[in-house]
């Protein structure tokens, strides 16, 4: 009698260990931030992990949007910045009854960490062209920078890798 | 997240002390009337809950998932929509789908293509509609957010990726699919020709192509 619980137990931890281990990972999403004021400049913040300065991005949680992403990020970045996307590089809106259209991003590129698959989403938005935004600290250092600035900038801190190219790609 | 790990703690704690219970009263070798009935009672209640909060934890998730899909607008030599028959729908419908938990949309736009009309990904090429900045693989020319009241209750809205890809109109196709002109569309019953939205956006991205900067 003793022993039944302790059978039963043991299955359901063993069913949950093998279902973790053996699950197929799932993919996850990541949103990159490409924000241009109207001079053309491009805001970089400081990646404190990778010691670069990069564009400001986040992973999407299992209940968020990628796009409402962008108005929290916006708001981590600066009190008041005022953004909108860039319709240049999308098809402009169209409104249905059934489907409320959204703007998608200019670019996607996946990633592979091991077993892990990731989405990268990237939005080209504009920003007003206002030099006394008032900081916020959760992205270290934002600011905006020209295209020249980007490419002189050391290779140890400017941004590399997919980033890199993107940002070529806008100013190219 | 801190949440989902503070239930996951409870479930497995709740199994643990259900599975070791009987022990504990076999070790304290207690006598009392009906203590062996209530000990495997609370024995067995704690391992259900612990399955039920673990099941309760799983349904949440899935109930506020954002769940990614994708809307395949592939188009021939002569501007055609490839249309296929969804038999969920009863009607035409094109290639689309929710992306499997463990494809990146590219590789769920090459799985539907080969699943849904038989075409593999070097037979179709990415319609870009960005200025001048062709991307060399791939990616979608917009997103629309879709909200799903109808049919599944628990989805509260899909997340759509919508590509549009060029077909050669030669290839062979698989089953039902075939490549419909604007005519044709708009000729067809309204119960089972295309969903206005996505017939309203293949016309939008036919006048792209038409006057647009496309490469």
């Amino acid at each position: 009698m003793i022993i039944i619980p302790t059978i039963i137990a043991t299955v359901i931890i063993t069913l949950s260990v093998l279902l973790i281990v053996f699950r197929k990972p799932r993919v996850s999403y990541k949103v990159h931030l490409f924000i241009r004021n109207e001079k053309g400049e491009l805001l970089l913040v400081y990646d404190r992990l990778t010691s670069r300065f990069n564009v400001p991005s986040r992973d999407v949680k299992f209940d968020e949007i990628p796009t409402h992403l962008i108005g929290d990020i916006a708001l981590e970045l600066y009190d008041d910045l005022k953004w909108s996307f860039d319709l240049s590089h999308h098809s402009a809106n169209n409104k249905y009854d059934r489907i409320r259209d959204d703007t998608g991003p200019f670019y996607i590129y996946d990633t592979i960490k091991g077993r892990k698959k990731c989405c990268n989403l990237c939005y080209l938005l504009n920003a007003d062209d206002i030099t006394d935004y008032k900081t916020k600290s959760n992205y270290p250092w934002p600011e905006f920078y020209s295209s020249k600035e980007i490419f002189e900038m050391d290779a140890d801190i400017s941004p590399s890798g997919n980033t890199a190219d993107i940002i070529r790609c806008i100013y190219n | 997240m801190i949440d989902k790990i503070k239930h996951y703690i409870l479930a497995g704690a709740s199994i643990l002390i259900g599975a070791f219970l009987p022990y504990l009263y076999s070790f304290a070798d207690v006598y009392a009337k009906n203590a062996q009935i209530i000990t495997y009672t609370a024995s067995i209640v704690l391992l259900v809950s612990g399955l039920l909060i673990i099941t309760w934890i799983q349904y949440q998730q899935r109930m506020h998932r954002v769940k990614y899909a994708i809307l395949i607008f592939a188009l021939d030599n002569d501007k055609r929509l490839l249309t296929i028959h969804n038999k969920y729908h009863d009607r035409l419908m094109i290639p689309c789908g929710i992306i499997p938990s463990n494809l990146t949309p590219n590789e769920a736009v090459n799985s539907f293509m080969k699943e849904q009309v038989g075409l593999n990904a070097d037979d179709f090429t990415n319609i870009c509609f960005r200025n001048g900045q062709v991307p060399s693989k791939m990616c979608p020319s917009d997103a629309q957010i879709e909200f799903v009241t109808k049919h599944e209750k628990h989805v509260k809205l899909h997340y759509a990726f919508v590509y549009a890809i060029r077909v050669d109109n030669t290839l062979s196709l698989t089953g039902e699919a075939s490549f419909k002109s604007v005519d044709e569309l708009s000729k067809m019953p309204n119960d089972k020709g295309l969903f206005s939205d996505i017939f309203a956006r293949y016309k939008f991205i036919l006048s792209e192509l038409d006057g647009g900067d496309i490469k």
